[in-house]
């Protein structure tokens, strides 16, 4: 699997834990599960809204390749590990 | 007593989370002496703040709420400060926690002679389950000024800050926050006469920039850019043009001729001039 796979993998499972949560994004507002669910499917988002989910899953990535805290738990809740 | 201007729209969800954050910054404010004039909790509209800006002069002004690449907003419309007023900026140091403000109206604001610019070249964004970690990042830049740093000192101390907040949200599970906090961290800015901005989309700023750097490269106009690149294109044309017909007329392009004494005149007069205007920026 992808690195990216198993980040957006755990991030998915993430949002499925907290279904009452909101992501606050500029003007604009999702549930979790809304926003992980934009993690796969961003190509065809609106301009802003495609740059930003990009520059999440680029800062994710750099998290998961930098922080070795973040690395093992990423890991774990996706059960790559 | 000191003065500090603090300007906190609450019209929707999100300005209510951030409208709330910014009550602390009016008691750090307060605790610290200030007297703060306090346009919050509502829609605000462009006269009132520019009323303020006016009456209050070298005021630290504090904006919470949305934004954009050249503006701050009082409501979903309007434009309480913006490039067209940017000009109010000038002389005093400005706080913001909001969207994007500093990619431009930062710049600009620099440029018109703010003493320091505090903000985002991003979106900043936030989630519920980690509010209390948001709201101490979105804060601590003021806190830090109010503790005695400088601002290049609050710069470093809120990034400084954002890692442990990360790591924090990461030993938490709070996956997701952890990234967004880490994405506001590398959007936050701070612009001063020791910091000048470095980000730009313009080719030309960008040469600028390289060429005289960000002090010098900043106080370059557009119009003067695209000036020297016009002059010099022009003369290269005309450069080209004259050696070709000097060519054709005796099989080699060399030879003194008085087109190209005045073509070296021309060039020479171009960087006496151009270095005579950088100095004068420079001054």
């Amino acid at each position: 699997m992808r690195e990216l796979d198993i980040i957006v993998k755990a991030l998915k499972l993430e949002a499925q834990q907290k279904p009452n949560e909101r992501i606050y994004v500029g003007f604009k507002s999702y549930t979790y599960a809304e926003f992980a669910e934009m993690l796969n499917n961003h190509k065809n988002l609106a301009k802003a809204e495609k740059e930003f989910i990009e520059n999440f899953l680029k800062t994710s990535l750099k998290l998961f390749k930098e922080n070795k805290a973040y690395r093992e738990k990423i890991l774990t809740l996706a059960g790559e590990k | 007593m000191t003065l500090a201007i603090l300007v906190a729209p609450k019209f929707d969800e999100p300005t209510s989370y951030s409208y709330e954050w910014s009550r602390e910054i009016r008691k750090m404010l307060e605790e610290k002496g200030f007297q703060v004039i306090d346009i919050s909790g509502r829609a605000v509209s462009r006269e009132e703040v520019e009323q303020v800006l006016k009456q209050n002069p070298n005021v630290i002004y504090i904006h919470y709420n949305h934004g954009n690449t050249d503006c701050h907003y009082g409501s979903e419309t309007v434009k309480v400060v913006d490039l067209k007023n940017a000009v109010l900026l000038s002389g005093r140091e400005v706080y913001c926690m909001n969207c994007l403000s500093a990619r431009e109206l930062g710049v600009e604001a620099y440029k018109n002679g703010a003493l320091a610019y505090y903000g985002y070249i991003e979106v900043f964004s936030f989630s519920t389950d980690a509010l209390d970690e948001f709201k101490e990042f979105a804060n601590a830049g003021l806190k830090y000024k109010l503790e005695g740093h400088t601002w290049e000192e609050c710069l470093k101390l809120v990034k400084e800050l954002a890692e442990q907040l990360c790591q924090k949200l990461v030993e938490a599970g709070k996956y997701m926050a952890s990234i967004l906090l880490k994405q506001d961290a590398d959007a936050l800015r701070c612009y001063t006469p020791n910091n000048p901005p470095t980000d730009t989309k313009c080719i030309l700023r960008k040469v600028a920039l390289k060429i005289f750097g960000p002090k010098l490269g900043w106080r370059i106009s557009r119009t003067t850019g695209f000036g020297i690149l016009l002059t010099l294109i022009g003369w290269g044309i005309v450069a080209h043009d004259f050696a070709h017909q000097v060519y054709q007329l005796k099989g080699t392009p060399l030879s003194l001729e008085g087109g190209y004494i005045g073509l070296a005149l021309n060039l020479i007069g171009f960087i006496l001039l151009t270095s005579e205007f950088i100095n004068w920026l420079k001054r």
